[in-house]
Formats: structure tokens, sequence, C-alpha cells
């Protein structure tokens, strides 16, 4: 009874519009390449101070599950995650929508990114406290296997050639280390230039290495930009709903690991859609199909982005402390509402907090019909559009997306070099996923490897630090399953052959 | 416009960009040499790993060479003139102005990616539709959303 009156208040009328809206709006906010989960967050903050405080952590809610979602549109039809969480999307997304199947990837992200959020929402409501504290058992080491983790990742990305994609992810590591050093305060890599002191922002990176080289092969041929496939004419619903089933357990093992990761304070979607693309493809029957359009590739990263948005709000809202950046934006709005977040929200303010969190169930469920409408015509939108016109208006959006992220024309410079840089080194075989992955989890990595180090020295032993904590030693498993399940797996079907 | 695939007894190309990651990989272990140990241990890792990749890659093309392709297929100089204008628009964008660049770099841009026949019709549609997005996109972003971009000494 409890539960089910927490149930019906979202049921408003008010509640419910705003939910619709939220989630459009962050739709759109997404699904433009530069803007992320966080800005559109920060931007319609001030539009909630006026609403009554469960409605206005609804909207919130809305506009992040429905913005990283959105990220998925341009990374499926343009190469270009819209948001950092989409990353792992354009692996398939791109290639099934080159293929004449962008309607078909964008329906399996949509299905897929609503299974996501529903278990990270379910996880929210049943299990907050208890994950809450399971986060706080990750220390600086547990960070740096998971970033070591999501580096495995490079060799299933390497297509052929596992050395250029290692250097590949060599160079995105050290790209992430220009600027102030974290730990330490050393300049490093500015070549003396005012520019490069903040480091590069990855989401200009993102864009650069991503879309800039799109755009330079789009004017390079008169050919069509993308295929057209001969069912455009239906969402093909029931295609996408039968990939999902078919791939229920991936769909499942996903959000489960979107949760999981969006549970640690600081990881992300971006972390939590690379991790499970990665587990995705090692468990698969195909996994040489992974990156050719395998839409089980777009199931593990669009579930597991948004499982983080519940996943998020667990530390956010049991300890204060904001699983996501737009965790950390809608901390700021709860303080505003004068909601405060801890352990005794639960029981003191149970009826905000139950209505915010149905009210994010309601969230996802209508990013259903909302992400299938806008995902048919942003596709036959990009068909219909003449290439001509299509490059210079992603050119611009791209100077658009750059420019806002810090409104800096420092990133925009940057972005297009990257762009450059990015073609001519995929032209000759070191593509820009390794680089991409490098540049993502570089950061977490030294900053884990640097304070675990420290802590090791402190404690009298370095090695003890790193090899012996339990959660390491499980994601280090997970690192050597992860690289040798090849090996493994041909060795095992030698002897069942042979055997036969 | 040309297209031509070329096949290489080995991978030449592979063969200099490793050794220019070689010679990438001594530069960051020199330069790391003026920070502290905690901000040298890791670009050192690294650049150590980029130099034995690098390495064991040069070893393979030269002791062990396997055919590689490499497509060169397109117009380059479309390329070039396309990566050429962004890098004008992202240089002047603060200094003349977001909107004026913008308008500027869009239609340098379409001019470039058109390969059809120019007809007056053609032009203006694309013109106009193209230029009802762009005004329409930054009214959004500089009067809704409130992104401040900047407008330089033109606008």
């Amino acid at each position: 009874m409890f539960h089910l009156q927490f149930l019906l208040d979202i049921f408003t009328p008010l509640n419910f519009v705003i939910a619709l809206a939220g989630v459009c709006a962050g739709i759109v906010i997404g699904a433009m390449p530069g803007l992320t989960a966080t800005m559109a967050v920060a931007v319609l903050v001030p539009f909630t101070f006026a609403a009554p405080p469960a409605t206005a952590l609804i909207a919130l809610g809305a506009i992040y599950t429905g913005a990283i979602y959105g990220g998925s549109y341009a990374a499926i039809l343009l190469n270009t995650p819209g948001t950092p969480s989409a990353i792992a999307t354009t692996f398939d997304g791109y290639p099934m929508a080159k293929k004449g199947d962008g309607d078909l990837a964008l329906t399996i992200a949509c299905l897929s990114s609503v299974v996501g959020g529903l278990v990270g929402a379910l996880c929210l409501i049943l299990l907050a406290p208890p994950l809450a504290q399971f986060a706080l058992s990750f220390g600086p080491v547990e960070y740096f296997w998971m970033a070591i983790f999501g580096l495995t990742l490079i060799a299933s990305l390497s297509e052929g050639n596992i050395y250029k994609a290692a250097i590949g992810g060599c160079i995105g590591l050290l790209l992430s280390m220009i600027g102030v050093a974290e730990v330490g305060g050393d300049l490093r890599f500015t070549g003396e230039s005012y520019t490069l002191l903040g480091g590069l922002d990855v989401v200009s990176a993102l864009i650069g290495l991503y879309c800039i080289p799109v755009l330079i092969d789009l004017v390079a041929s008169p050919a069509s930009h993308m295929k057209i496939s001969t069912r455009v004419s239906s969402f093909r619903l029931k295609e996408g709903l039968t990939k999902c089933w078919t791939d229920k357990f991936n769909l499942l093992r996903s959000s489960v690991i979107g949760t999981a990761v969006g549970i640690l304070p600081g990881a992300g979607g971006s972390i939590a859609s690379l991790v499970a693309y990665s587990e995705a493809r090692r468990s698969s029957k195909n996994p040489e199909n992974f990156g050719q359009g395998e839409s089980s590739g777009i199931v593990a990263t669009e579930s597991a982005n948004n499982a983080t948005v519940g996943g998020g709000f667990v530390p956010t809202l049991v300890l204060g402390i904001p699983g996501t950046p737009p965790d950390a934006v809608i901390l700021g709005a709860l303080l505003v509402q004068g909601i405060r977040v801890g352990p005794q929200l639960f029981t003191e303010q149970s009826d905000v907090v139950f209505t915010f969190m149905y009210g994010l169930i309601l969230a996802t469920l209508l990013m259903l019909p909302v992400g299938l409408l806008f995902g048919r015509y942003a596709f036959r939108l990009l068909i219909a559009t003449p290439k001509a016109l299509l490059v210079p208006t992603v050119a611009f959006l791209t100077m658009l997306g750059g420019y806002a992220v810090n409104n800096s024309g420092n990133d925009v410079v940057i972005m297009v070099v990257l762009g450059g840089i990015g073609w001519v080194l995929a032209r000759f075989g070191f593509k820009q996923s390794p680089i991409v992955l490098g540049l993502i989890l570089g950061v977490i990595a030294e900053a884990g490897f640097v304070q675990g180090y420290l802590i090791g020295s402190a404690r009298g032993s370095v090695l003890a630090e790193f090899f012996t904590r339990p959660i390491s030693m499980v994601v280090v498993a997970f690192i050597l399953l992860t690289l040798f399940y090849p090996i493994i797996r041909k060795q095992l079907g030698k002897s069942k052959g042979s055997q036969s | 416009m040309s297209t031509q695939n070329h096949v290489y007894s080995r991978d030449f190309y592979g063969l200099a960009f490793c050794i220019f990651f070689l010679l990438l990989g001594c530069s960051i272990w020199w330069a790391s040499m003026g920070y502290s140990e905690l901000g040298a241990v890791f670009p050192r890792t690294i650049a150590t790993l980029l130099m034995l990749l690098s390495a064991m890659y040069i070893v393979r093309v030269l002791v062990w060479p396997k055919a590689t392709a490499y497509e060169f297929d397109g117009s380059n100089i479309r390329r070039v003139l396309l990566f050429l204008t962004l890098v004008a628009w992202a240089f002047s964008l603060e200094v003349l102005g977001f909107l004026t660049t913008s308008i500027v770099g869009f239609i340098l841009i379409l001019l470039i990616a058109n390969y059809d026949a120019w007809t007056l019709k053609r032009a203006t549609g694309l013109v106009l539709s193209g230029l009802s997005v762009l005004i329409g996109l930054y009214v959004i972003f500089k009067v809704v959303l409130h992104v401040p971009l900047p407008a330089g000494m033109l606008m």
C-alpha cells in the first residue's frame, strides 16, 4: 500500500506532462553532438525551481534519462557519440546505418535503453542503501583495474591488427595526460601553450576524432551518404523486439553492469557501456561480427548506459556523493528544493524520494513511444537530406557542440586538429576507437594507479595493495578472462573436435 | 576524382608511422625527466609500452612482411579543402563572430560537398534551407540555452 500510493502520485497530469516534456527535451539535446546529458540537465535545471520538489525531480530524471538515450541518435546516424556514454554505440550502430539498417539500430537502441533504464530504476527503488555501501568499498585500486578492464576492449577493436590497435590505445592514453597532472600537479606535454593547460576536453576530442573524419570522407565522393533500406516504412519494432528477445541475457547482463558501474562515483556511462560491450563480445557466439554492425553491440551499450541513470542516483541520494556528473547537477537542484540527501531521506522525505523513483520509471517507459517516433523521423530526415546540405549542417553542429562544451574557441581548434590527425591515422590502420578508449580511461587509470601506489607505499607494500583486495581480484579475473577467453575457447573447440 | 586501391608487399606506411611513434616515445621519456616522480611514472610506462609495440611492429614488418592494402579512393582535393575550411572556421570564430564565420563556412562546405549541377532553383533551395537550419540552431543555443556564442568583430 505504501508504495502503491507513491506509484499513483506520479500519474497526476502535471507529473505526466513534465516527464514527457523532460524526456523529449533530453532526447533532443542528447542527440546533438557535443551536448552532453550534464549540459541538458544543467541548462534545464532553472525551469524546475518553481515546481513542487517531486515534480522537479521527475523532470530532472526524465531529462537525464532522455539525454543518455538521445546520444545514440548521432552515434548511429552520424558516427558521432551525442554524449560520451554513446561511444561504444558507434562501433556497431554506424555500420548498421551504413548498411541501411539505421532504423532498426535506432529501434534496438530504444528498446535496450528502456530495459536498461528500468533495471537501473528498479535497483534504485529496491536496493539503494545496501548498494551505496558497496560503492564505498571501491578504492583507487579498483578504479584502476576497472579502467584497465575497459582498455582490454582494445583487443576486440583491433580489426585484425592488434599492434596498431594497442599503439592507438597508447596514443589515447598519452593524449589524456596533456595538461596539469591530477596527482603531483606537473604541467605535462603542453608545449608551454596556455591552450593545453586544462588538457583535452573529452567531448570535443570525441567529436573531432569521430565526426571530422566522417565529414572528410563524405565530401570525397558523390555516392549517397547512407544506403536506403527497403523496409523504412515502419519502426521495424517486431524485428527489434525479436533481436532483443534473442539477446535477453546480454540485455539483462549489460543492464546489471550499467547499474553496478553507475553506482561507482565518477565511473559513468562511458565506462559502463564499454565494459558491457566487452562482455557482450566475449560471450557472443559470433565475436567477429562485433564492429561490423552486430545488433548485440547496441543492445549491450545502450542498456548499460541507461542503467547508469538509476545506478548513479544510489550514491547521490543515499550518501550525497554524485555517481555521475549529471547527478552532481541534480544534487545541487535537490539542495535548492530543500531536500537533504542521506540515509534519512528515505524515511523523513520518503514521499518525495519514492515519487521521484517511480517518476524515473514513468520517464523510462515514456522513452519507448517518444524514442521510437523520434528515431523513425530522425532516420528518414537523414536519408532525405541531400549530402550537399547534410555535410555543412553536421559541420555547423560540430562547431556549435565543440564550442558549447566549455564556451571555448580553443576546444574547437583542438577538435578540428584532432579530427585531421584521427583521419590520417585511421587511413593507415590506426583506428579512432582505441585512441578514444585510451583518452577516456587514461585519466581514471592514472589517478587510480598513482593513488593506489601512494596508499600501498604508505602501508608498506604496493603489490599487496594492487593484488590482494577482493574486489580488485574479481576485476583482474575478468580482465584475464576477457584477454584469454578467445584462446581458451579455441582450445576447447579443438578438444571437442578431436573427441568427436 | 580518382579511385585507387594500392596493395603493398609490406606495410610501408605502418613502418613509417611506427618509426615516428618510436621517436615520440623517446621524446616523451626525455620530457618526463623534468616531472616529479609521481607525475612521470604514468607517461614513462605508456611511452615504454608505445616504444615496445612500435619496435615489435617494425620487426614484424621487416622480418615477416605481409601484403597490406590501402584505399586511396575519392577526391583528395575536396578533402583538403574541407579540412582547411574547418581549420579557418575554428580559428576565426572568436575573432570574426560565430554567426558570420558559420554562414561563410556553411556556404563554402556546401560548395565543396556538392557534386550535382548547379541550377538557380537548386542553389536557392540548398542555401535557404541550410541558412534557416543554421540561424534556427544559432537562436536556440544563443537565446534559449544561453550559450555565449562569440560575437567577435562582425557578429
